[in-house]
């Protein structure tokens, strides 16, 4: 059975590689998620797969591994809060930039060199607590998608 | 627990409680926070027996423990944190304003006092290095602490960047010292291990990198003066007495590992002159009280390095006695410019003068403190510049004509920090003498000055306590006013005539001073240094990390294909059998790839989420094949609450069509996914032989009897490995949170946009299936 | 940021508004078989859910699974009826779950054994015959309060999007 399962494996987390490099955001999510079940799959069927009873010690030994299923268990919960973080991180970035196209988010991080960098920051600037006046001209319009 | 745990462990109790009372105590905060040191200050009932220690478990099979080891010399450095914190704390009570923040100021003091309590106390070596670190992030927390200034927060981050490198060279040293010494503990090392290894001059020479760095030895001077940003509780207690004379106690507790090297002598002796004098230099052309101090500490710091640097009972003994001097009358003169500052407004020599009839109580202070550091009988800081030229004699005419040189300037930088008293009265505002508040903290340590110059058999009492710990009781030396007429004795005359000289011809010495300016300082090395770290870094993440998310996704998976290529074409595989395909399975199978092409191929959102969904069931009812049947519960109901949670986002997402990739990059992709799935097979199959016996018959055997249940997954999870399972959980906790966050916070820095009435009254617009 | 405080608090005035405040999609779901149904399951899931968490400790089941299946439940009965089944924001038992599970761990380390350890015994009563105890069942509990308090909690965030930015049509 563990060869049929290796197969299954590496389908799943190519699947998941593909939609992994698409452009729409959804997609990468969907495609983070499949190389999870991937990878889950891929930690039982390592331990090999006997058809022994399941690790319950009410039953008749002999008794499947344990470990990797209590890995994987905490795996799935794990990758459940990445991919409800994930689905959030998508939708709030295609709010703030208007599209879900992920090849043209990012531009940000190639900044300028020589823009100031925050070690120097400038004396006009306050603390998060100092008292200050509300911000009156930052305040901008939505921006709707086209 | 023990007395010195206690000292250790109650400012940082105190440091919460603090924290937690600010707001309902205000300034009285202060008081409290004073108590915190009482153990420390109890330690000193302990001083002079024999050898405490304490140790306080925690990882033992690692040799992490928490040991405090008080030695002589460990408890005279706690008890004298002791004393400066206390005063420090009561102090700031009077000091401060009433807009600071106190629920801040004190709990970072206290775990500053904490963390360097630990730092002196501790034996353990890692333990060592981690309340030296917190010492340093403690300080920046301090320096930093009126964040809104600029050059507060320079000065901050300079401290930090700074003693942040020492940090690294004493953790690697300690390591060294660790593994050549066979133990982690400092008094258990094997020194004759350490002495022979390979390691013995790396580790030396990192040391010495770290304590100068601690102790602002040149040419890592640069960043104390920057640091008396602080408020000056603060610059007395840390910047002063205690923190900066942590690579001092780093110079005098491992000098008895490394003296026996030339190496160790020939490096902190003339480094420790060379920052002598050329602090006292740069004091004498302050004209900032704090920054003249700062430079004096600097300065101070040289002196005490380069006698611990002899490393000879001599030198120790000297420097024990000058650190015991120097706290006292350097605390002091920090109060003292604190108490100007608060009563004049201003801390500029030029602006200042004929302070004496207006605070006379504070004058008497400032006198009494700054004799001593000029080294003028009958003060306390007489006594120890005599041993100071006594030991530098012996180390030769020339280190004495240093030291002389040094002596001078200190002698008339002390003059210039006195001329605010004489002469008419001028200051910005009509000063009043400072409360008791202010006043006492400064006079109790002026008069410990002056006890421990006219009374030197107490202060040599205080400095043998030491004695047994830097292993100086062979030194046979008294403290006496009068030696004989001996190198010393010339050497203190020599002194007072040229700083007399110094101040009689004060405005030559300054011309002499501004022509001698150099035109390079360590301050614009630090500064270029940094700009240039920054714009490597900047252009190093633009060039390499600029790319659209997919092409930076390429470039990891293409270098992964070809490292795992590699290693595929280099081991020659071992396939296991085919094996027998079960029937069952056959159906798994479909659902499974089904689910995946269909994803792959769908346009629509419905299709896409309910396929992605009938993956994971297909995962689930795998689970149960595999004899999983928690993973297969967890898996569809982790499956339901996902599609759900897809669902709710679709509403505002447009889609998971496939945006046209572009030219040339669809191919790649296919490859890409291809060689994924090849690499996910073959490890997968590879990893099919076991190439040593499974760990899991441990917890079959012992779930019932250890965790008292017959689901081992479930024993495994909350028991055996019940560590891990907090861990995930919290990481759950967290994921909440963020997307609450997420969600709830409009774009970073930017007011979310206004929503007019209209848009709330009219209901939203649904989506038709 | 206090601007932006402002600007939410207009929105969403109260911690849970009724459907009435809030101009949402999911709020005002008006199919009565559904209200019903989820109405009827929900006790039952409810009561399924206690079970599992009970039994976890030797039959498949579980904090995890108990805390998953009570965030579908109320998930549903949200979905349902437009509005939360609980009367306090499901975020607030997760600090509460946390502490449970670190002072679980807690006890037996002040006790000098190790953190975490875990023990459990049996009462034996004419009514239940055996019964057994254990201290894991506690750090479970919480491990359920975490894990269902952070699901329904995400779930909730997500039903309540600002829809300020959302396309009218994609296809």
């Amino acid at each position: 059975m563990e060869p049929l399962f290796a197969l299954l494996i590496g389908v799943l987390v190519g699947t998941g590689v593909f939609l992994l490099l698409s452009r729409t955001i959804i997609r990468v999510v969907l495609g983070l998620a499949f190389i999870a079940y991937g990878v889950n799959l891929a930690i039982l069927t390592v331990a090999g797969l006997r058809p022994d009873a399941p690790p319950l010690l009410t039953l008749k030994g002999p008794y499947v591994d344990p470990l990797p299923q209590a890995l994987v268990l905490t795996a799935i919960v794990i990758g459940f809060a990445t991919t409800a973080l994930l689905l959030t991180v998508a939708l709030r970035a295609y709010q703030v930039a208007g599209h879900d196209d992920v090849e043209a988010f990012g531009d940000s991080l190639a900044r300028d060199p020589d823009s100031p960098d925050g070690l120097h920051a400038d004396a006009s600037h306050l603390g998060p607590d100092e008292p200050t006046e509300a911000p009156t001209s930052t305040r901008r319009a939505p921006r709707r998608p086209a | 627990m023990g007395l010195m745990t206690a000292a250790v462990a109650l400012p940082f109790l105190m440091a919460a409680l603090c924290a937690a009372l600010a707001g309902r105590l205000g300034r009285a905060t202060g008081v409290l926070a004073a108590l915190a040191f009482v153990p420390a200050l109890l330690l000193a009932s302990r001083t002079g027996g024999e050898t405490l220690s304490e140790t306080t478990r925690w990882v033992p099979d690692l040799g992490l423990n928490l040991v405090f080891r008080g030695d002589g010399f460990s408890l005279m450095f706690a008890v004298l944190i002791g004393v400066i914190g206390t005063l420090a704390s009561l102090y700031s009570v009077t000091y401060l304003s009433d807009r600071e923040r106190f629920g801040r100021f004190y709990p970072y003091l206290l775990a500053f006092g904490g963390s360097m309590l630990g730092l002196v106390l501790s034996d353990n070596l890692a333990a060592l290095f981690a309340f030296w670190e917190m010492t340093s992030v403690t300080s920046f927390l301090l320096i930093g602490l009126w964040h809104t200034r600029s050059s507060a927060r320079d000065g901050a981050v300079k401290a930090f960047l700074i003693s942040a490198l020492g940090g690294v060279a004493l953790l690697a040293a300690v390591a060294m010292l660790g593994l050549a010494g066979g133990s982690a503990q400092l008094s258990q090392l094997d020194l004759d291990a350490v002495r022979a290894s390979p390691l013995f001059v790396p580790a030396l020479l990192l040391t010495v990198l770290a304590a100068a760095t601690k102790s602002a030895q040149l040419p890592f001077h640069l960043w104390l003066p920057t640091a008396m940003e602080a408020p000056t509780p603060v610059s007395a207690f840390l910047h002063s007495a205690t923190m900066v004379k942590a690579g001092v106690l780093l110079v005098a507790k491992f000098g008895l590992i490394f003296s026996v090297s030339p190496l160790w002598s020939g490096l902190l002796v003339p480094l420790g002159l060379a920052t002598m004098v050329w602090g006292a230099w740069l004091a004498l052309r302050q004209n900032d009280l704090k920054a003249l101090l700062a430079y004096s500490t600097v300065s101070q710091l040289g002196l005490l390095v380069s006698l611990y640097g002899v490393a000879d009972a001599e030198g120790r003994f000297a420097a024990t006695t000058h650190l015991l001097n120097h706290a006292a009358f350097k605390a002091a003169l920090f109060f003292v410019v604190g108490i100007i500052d608060h009563e004049t407004g201003t801390r500029d020599v030029r602006r200042l003068s004929g302070l004496r009839r207006a605070l006379p109580v504070t004058f008497v202070v400032a006198v009494l403190a700054a004799l001593s550091m000029a080294g003028l009988p009958p003060l306390g800081g007489f006594l120890s510049k005599e041993l100071f030229y006594e030991t530098m004699w012996h180390q030769g005419p020339l280190f004495l004509a240093v030291a002389v040189a040094g002596g001078a300037l200190t002698f008339a930088y002390s003059a210039r920090l006195l001329r605010v008293f004489t002469g008419e009265l001028s200051a910005p505002k009509v000063p009043h003498e400072a409360g008791a508040g202010l006043t006492v903290p400064a006079a109790l340590l002026a008069g410990a000055a002056l006890l421990m110059g006219l009374w030197p058999a107490l202060t040599e009492t205080l400095t043998r306590t030491a004695q047994e710990a830097l292993a100086f009781a062979s030194y046979g030396g008294h403290i006496r006013w009068w030696h004989g007429v001996t190198p010393a004795l010339l050497g203190t005359l020599v002194t007072w005539a040229l700083g007399a000289a110094l101040v009689w011809q004060a405005p030559a010495a300054q011309r002499l001073q501004e022509r001698l300016t150099p035109r390079w300082n360590a301050n614009l090395s630090y500064v270029l240094i940094l700009t240039l770290l920054n714009t490597l870094a900047s252009r190093v993440t633009a060039r390499t990390q600029g790319l659209a998310l997919p092409d930076q996704l390429r470039l990891s998976l293409g270098a992964s294909a070809l490292i795992g290529g590699y290693a595929v074409w280099q081991a020659p595989q071992v396939l296991p059998r085919l094996g027998t395909v079960p029937l069952e399975a056959l159906p798994v199978a479909a659902l499974l790839v089904a689910g995946a092409v269909g994803v792959a191929l769908s346009r629509n959102r419905l299709t896409a989420v309910v396929l992605t969904g009938l993956t994971g069931f297909g995962s689930a009812v795998s689970f149960l094949l595999m004899r999983a049947p928690d993973l297969a519960l967890t898996q569809l109901l982790v499956e339901t609450v996902t599609v759900i949670l897809f669902l709710l986002v679709f509403r505002f997402l447009p889609g998971v069509r496939d945006l046209p990739r572009t030219r040339g990059r669809l191919g790649l992709d296919l490859l890409l996914s291809a060689a994924a799935a090849a690499g996910a097979t073959l490890l997968v199959m590879a990893s099919l032989r076991f190439l040593a016996p499974p760990i899991s018959p441990y917890y079959l055997l012992n779930s019932y009897k250890e965790g008292g249940g017959k689901n081992v997954v479930n024993v495994i999870l909350v028991d055996f490995r019940g560590f891990d399972t907090l861990g995930e959980i919290t990481v759950v906790a967290v994921v909440a949170l963020a997307v609450g966050a997420l969600v709830r916070l409009g774009r970073p820095g930017q007011a979310p946009p206004e929503v007019d009435a209209e848009q709330l009254a009219a209901p939203a617009p649904r989506r038709k299936p | 940021m206090s601007g932006g405080r402002k600007g939410r608090a207009g929105k969403r005035p109260a911690a849970r508004p009724g459907p009435a405040a809030r101009p949402n999609a999911l709020t005002d779901v008006g199919d009565p078989v559904l209200r019903v149904v989820s109405r009827a399951a929900f006790a039952l899931v409810m009561l399924l859910t206690a079970l599992l968490l009970w039994r976890g400790h030797n039959a498949p089941g579980g904090g995890f699974i108990a805390g998953l299946m009570t965030a579908c439940a109320l998930i549903l009965h949200r979905v349902a009826n437009g509005r939360c089944a609980l009367n306090f924001p499901p975020l607030t038992v997760v600090p509460w779950g946390l502490a449970l599970s670190f002072t679980t761990g807690l006890v037996p380390y002040l006790l000098g054994r190790a953190y975490l350890k875990s023990d459990y015994g049996y009462v034996s009563t004419p009514l239940t015959g055996e019964f057994e105890w254990a201290t894991a069942l506690l750090f479970d509990v919480g491990v359920y309060l975490i894990v269902a308090g952070s699901a329904l909690h995400i779930a909730y965030e997500l039903i309540d999007v600002n829809p300020r930015e959302r396309v009218e049509d994609d296809r």
